[in-house]
């Protein structure tokens, strides 16, 4: 997997608005890229301290670093400003009202790499930035299968092509539920262990069926059964039934597989004519959300059976049904 | 298994008829084909993913096949883009 990376300038245009971006000095931000999901606070580095920070990684100044420098005797400070900017990063803003900026904004103007100021706080810029840039920097991957939501639960479906995969996230869609990607999904791994899919662009609300071609889901059934992006939750493999391949039948054992080293719980359901597969698809949607709630059928049936056999053995007979 | 690269030469690249061409070429084999370009693989079998691919003419693909008739399979594909699906341009 390529190590990725997005120019500053994309970097810009995504969180201006938000981040109330200023440039301070003129640079073609084109040729800055930013490598790094963390950001840098180099208040050491301006007291004279402190190693350079890494490459690629977005460097905030907060209140404190600004009303140190502006503490600072003219000469000292411009020097102080210069080592900033001598720094190989993509950038650095200044975090903070901007009417604090005004004595400095001179020697920031002077500096090699871009300088941008934001009036948000330091914490803003630090958490706005950092989650922008762990979901753009995300690990990649592109999965064969369709993704929908199934009762707000992320159902991938997966396997070998022709098995009704896309058969089956329309009758989904048909029951109410959303289509996220048919067929080839881009999944990202966002911190801390979250699979997120969304669909390719130009594909998005197509389902291809065979014998009809491309239907486009949205204008058929309407905006409320499409959905842009979802957390991939639960991997249900189709599988052509054959004789002799066991299945899991009490749902004791639960497997799982693993995407972008994040682990989902995976079902495997044989397809037999006349099986009605997003009923199932449904259930183990519902299914899921019961066990994140904290109750799973089987466990709980394994152990209410466990105790009628261990009283059955205490007492030596079966004890009376009184419901 | 083989794995063979090629370009798209045609003027519209991978476009909604090429890309059917493609897949009904390949869905004709038994073999599992699976087309890459760059990390992105998807199956040959399914549109949605041909068109996925989002290959202009120039893109450089690589076709990969197994199966009983891969060899046929991967001749098939190739001639079909190397013939530029048959259309006028």
């Amino acid at each position: 997997m390529k190590a990725k990376q997005i120019s500053l300038s994309q970097v810009i245009t995504d969180c201006k608005e938000f981040l109330h971006l200023k440039s301070l000095n003129r640079h073609t931000d084109s040729e800055y890229v930013v490598t790094r999901s963390d950001i840098g606070v180099p208040g050491l580095i301006l007291a004279g301290l402190g190693s350079a920070p890494h490459r690629g990684q977005i460097q905030v100044l907060g209140e404190n670093e600004i009303s140190y420098l502006k503490k600072l005797e003219t000469e000292q400070r411009s020097q102080a400003i210069a080592r900033l900017g001598e720094l190989d990063v993509p950038c650095i803003v200044l975090a903070g009202s901007d009417a604090d900026l005004d004595t400095l904004a001179e020697d920031f103007a002077k500096c090699e790499i871009p300088v941008l100021s934001s009036d948000l706080s330091m914490t803003q810029v630090l958490q706005y930035l950092s989650s922008y840039l762990e979901v753009e920097l995300a690990p990649e991957i592109t999965l064969n299968g369709t993704l929908v939501d199934v009762y707000g639960v992320g159902i991938l479906l997966r396997g070998p092509s022709g098995i009704g995969k896309s058969e089956c996230a329309l009758d989904l869609v048909e029951r109410g539920h959303r289509l996220v990607a048919d067929d080839l999904i881009k999944a990202i791994a966002k911190p801390p262990g979250v699979l997120i899919g969304r669909s390719v662009a130009p594909l998005q609300n197509y389902v291809e069926v065979r014998g009809i071609g491309l239907i486009d889901i949205g204008s058929i059934y309407g905006i409320r059964s499409l959905r842009r992006q979802k957390r991939i939750e639960v991997e249900v493999n189709l599988t052509h039934w054959e004789k002799g391949v066991s299945f899991d039948r009490s749902g004791v054992e639960t497997s799982s597989t693993e995407i972008l080293g994040i682990r989902i719980p995976s079902v495997i359901v044989p397809l037999v004519p006349g099986k009605s597969i997003s009923v199932i698809v449904e259930v183990i949607a519902l299914s899921h959300t019961l066990k994140t709630y904290g109750y799973d059928p089987t466990t709980e049936l394994d152990r209410r059976w466990l105790e009628r056999l261990k009283a059955r053995a205490r007492k030596g007979f079966e004890p009376r049904d009184t419901e | 298994m083989i794995e063979r690269d090629v370009r798209i030469i045609n003027k519209l690249g991978l476009h909604l008829r090429a890309a059917a061409a493609l897949v009904q070429t390949a869905s004709g084999f038994e073999s599992d084909i699976h087309l890459r370009k760059d990390e992105i693989e998807v199956d040959a079998k399914s549109i949605m993913g041909v068109l996925g691919l989002e290959a202009g003419q120039g893109t450089e693909i690589t076709i990969i096949a197994k199966g009983s008739d891969e060899e046929d399979a991967v001749r098939a594909i190739v001639g079909l883009i190397e013939a530029r699906f048959n259309e006028e341009e």
